[in-house]
């Protein structure tokens, strides 16, 4: 009894499968597809490649040509869209795309260079330009003298002028 | 109660609050307390091997016990003198495998142990070298040796019936050993761990305590969110972090769904194995809705990604919240629908009544979790004994059912699916305005944290040790069909060859949870393949 019941269910149903591949198929809003970054409003601070799990994205710098690269592999991605979350100029969105299988190895590659800043006394490249400007906006004036030193440079100078105050502006 | 006998016995009590007791036993005495707290009734949750020695001395192994009367956890930790510790398992059947884990990973060794065999390393692993010590390298290769031949006895009267570890009628690579005489099953043994993928050392050597929620999730690919729930509540919970209410109740609504999608995936499967076909589309078709639903939700179907420590990442909209409710209204209709229809099959009953029976007595004495517990009349569900997410502001039913069964464990998961529905009607009803993450926090070194939910096979236990600069220590994962797996060799025996597929589902193994790294034809000592985890299982995990 109960199985003939079953037939007259599925008939009032009918088809539930899609016609996927041979149709296109929606994803809803707020899906979270193939993260893509944009190469203009990146600045490259690391923030996402700090809170990657699988590490997918990964930042590095080519000291010698003085630039920044931020490598993102789509191979290790799990789409969790943390690096939307952390990105402070939102420069990397997750997309609604998810035909990502591909024959070249290539196209799950994405690689964003930028151009770094020399340290004013060491000449040694430090971070990126944008980075630098980026972080101005939130210095007092006073600070913005040092935004061009790196990181050792500036707490040599800090020091220096820390003792000079304390030696009643003699040089010790 | 518990107290009382942690007292008797000399045992230092670390922490004591509502939900968790952290004591430290001596050595001698660990044998006595697991035997008075197994008789108070207290179960077997799971066991800890750690290797201290980058926080204060050698090596402990920590025995959890949940108490369901008092509703709290037990935490007993063990220090070993030599590398020894007394072995529970001649008092408690439940430790035997945790302990052979700590035996294997951590290189402890249990005094009395009566199987001390390996559970986890594979067969070709060298001696001596034990993979969660805090020396060993997280990308160490060590060369495989050969590994020891072994005897098998023969019986004239039985014939062998290797099941896997690759084998049509399994989902994923497990391994079966059933002795048969004529078409009835003497003896069933199991061999697992094939698919152990070092979860463990990768969180603690290369992952930051923010970054674990989302490992944790791909523990499984079924019920992953109430694995990344209950290691964001060990944080929780070790971190001292409130967590807001709005949080709280996403987080219930998920894992109801996700707890709907598993047991109509289940039936499913079970159907299939039964013969029943078009019980299985069905079933999948329903299941279908809730796929679409988590998607709309949290933007996948199934990882949901939506934990973090301290609350959730996405907020629920008043036009999401009428789409769930639509989805649901329709669905429990037609589950009921579909289901009364099967309960009146009598040839689909007959293959499940009586069939792969687990009495009460042995279920408890392996610490048995779950709609299979509450299949062989064990009334234990930690949304009940040990609140967590919303559960404790909302009215739900935890079916019972006593024969032990197939039917049974059916029966208790069809129940439970009704009282989802009503739990996710309850959610959205009081969902409440707020917060739905707090990030204001600070994780301490070397906290201990203890998190448990009911995931749809049965208690899923994370322990958790924090460590300095927002790592963590020591974290285990224990999934509920660990501690389900034993009983298959009690419901198997007795019973009929062609009974063993719908047996062995009937617990909803979920093996790889189980496993948490080679990959090894353990019969005849071949192995299969060598080289980079990944390309191994492409080509032979499938």
């Amino acid at each position: 009894m109960g199985r003939l019941r079953l037939i007259g269910k599925a008939i009032s149903i009918g088809r539930v499968t899609e016609k996927y591949p041979f149709a296109p198929i929606e994803v809803p809003e707020g899906f979270r597809g193939k993260p893509v970054i944009n190469p203009d409003e990146c600045i490259g601070c690391s923030a996402c490649a700090n809170a990657c799990p699988p590490q997918a994205l990964q930042v590095y710098d080519d000291l010698k040509r003085g630039i920044r690269v931020i490598h993102f592999f789509l191979g290790r991605c799990i789409f969790c869209a943390r690096c939307q979350d952390v990105c402070p100029t939102d420069a990397i969105r997750l997309t609604k795309e998810f035909e990502l299988a591909t024959l070249s190895e290539e196209d799950l590659h994405q690689v964003v260079e930028l151009q770094m800043v020399r340290c004013k006394e060491c000449g040694r490249p430090f971070d990126t330009f944008r980075h630098v400007i980026y972080l101005a906006k939130e210095l007092p004036p006073e600070q913005r003298t040092m935004m061009f030193l790196c990181p050792e440079c500036r707490a040599k100078k800090a020091s220096k002028i820390i003792s000079f105050a304390k030696g009643g502006g003699k040089i010790v | 109660m518990i107290l009382d006998i942690l007292r008797k016995n000399d045992a230092e009590v670390i922490r004591h609050d509502e939900r968790l007791i952290i004591t430290s036993v001596p050595n001698e005495k660990l044998e006595e307390v697991a035997k008075e707290l197994f008789s108070a009734n207290c179960y077997y949750a799971t066991g800890v091997g750690v290797d201290e020695r980058g926080m204060s001395q050698g090596f402990a192994i920590y025995h959890i016990f949940n108490s369901e009367n008092e509703g709290k956890y037990i935490v007993i930790k063990t220090f070993a003198r030599n590398l020894t510790i007394p072995s529970i398992t001649p008092v408690i059947e439940g430790a035997n495998w945790a302990e052979r884990e700590a035996m294997d990973m951590i290189g402890i060794k249990f005094d009395g142990h009566p199987e001390p065999e390996r559970l986890i390393l594979p067969d070709d692993w060298p001696e001596g070298l034990h993979p969660l010590r805090k020396d060993f390298p997280y990308n160490k290769r060590p060369p495989s040796i050969k590994p020891k031949s072994r005897v098998k006895k023969k019986d004239p009267n039985t014939i062998e019936v290797p099941v896997g570890p690759y084998h049509p009628a399994l989902h994923e690579p497990e391994s079966f050993e059933l002795y048969i005489k004529g078409e009835e099953i003497v003896e069933a043994k199991y061999k697992g761990f094939h698919v152990h993928r070092g979860m463990e050392k990768l969180a603690e050597s290369r992952m930051t305590i923010n970054q674990i929620p989302f490992l944790a999730e791909r523990i499984c690919g079924i019920c992953g969110f109430t694995h990344s729930c209950a290691y964001c509540q060990a944080v929780e919970d070790a971190a001292k972090i409130d967590v807001p209410e709005r949080a709280l109740y996403i987080r219930t609504l998920l894992l109801e769904i996700e707890r709907i999608h598993s047991h109509l995936l289940w039936f499913g499967v079970v159907f299939h194995l039964l013969g029943f076909e078009s019980g299985f589309m069905h079933t999948w078709r329903i299941r279908e809705d809730f796929m679409n639903l988590a998607e709309i939700l949290t933007g996948n179907r199934k990882t949901y990604g939506m934990n973090l420590i301290g609350g959730v990442r996405r907020a629920i909209d008043e036009s999401k919240k009428r789409k769930v409710m639509r989805i649901v209204e329709g669905s429990k209709r037609d589950t009921v629908e579909i289901f009364d229809n099967v309960m009146g099959m009598r040839e689909l009953l007959n293959r499940m009544e009586n069939v792969g029976v687990l009495p009460k007595k042995e279920a408890r004495g392996i610490g048995v979790v779950g709609p299979t517990a509450r299949g062989s009349g064990i009334d234990t569900d930690v949304r009940i004994d040990h609140p967590y997410a919303a559960y404790g502001e909302l009215e739900f039913k935890v079916p019972v059912y006593k024969t032990g069964d197939v039917l049974s464990r059916v029966l208790v998961r069809y129940e439970e699916v009704l009282e989802s529905f009503w739990i996710i009607e309850q959610v959205l009803d009081q969902l409440p305005q707020g917060d739905i993450i707090n990030e204001n926090y600070k994780i301490p070194e070397f906290a201990i944290g203890l998190g448990a939910t009911e995931a749809p096979r049965g208690e899923d236990v994370h322990f958790l040790i924090t460590e300095r600069e927002n790592k963590v220590y020591r974290w285990h994962p224990r999934a509920p069909t660990y501690n389900n797996l034993p009983a298959l060799p009690i419901m198997l025996v007795g019973e009929k060859l062609a009974d063993a597929p719908v047996i062995i589902g009937s617990i909803d193994p979920c093996f790889s949870c189980t496993d948490h790294v080679s990959i090894i034809d353990a019969e005849r000592g071949k192995i299969l393949w060598k080289g980079p985890l990944n390309e191994g299982v492409r080509t032979w995990g499938g």
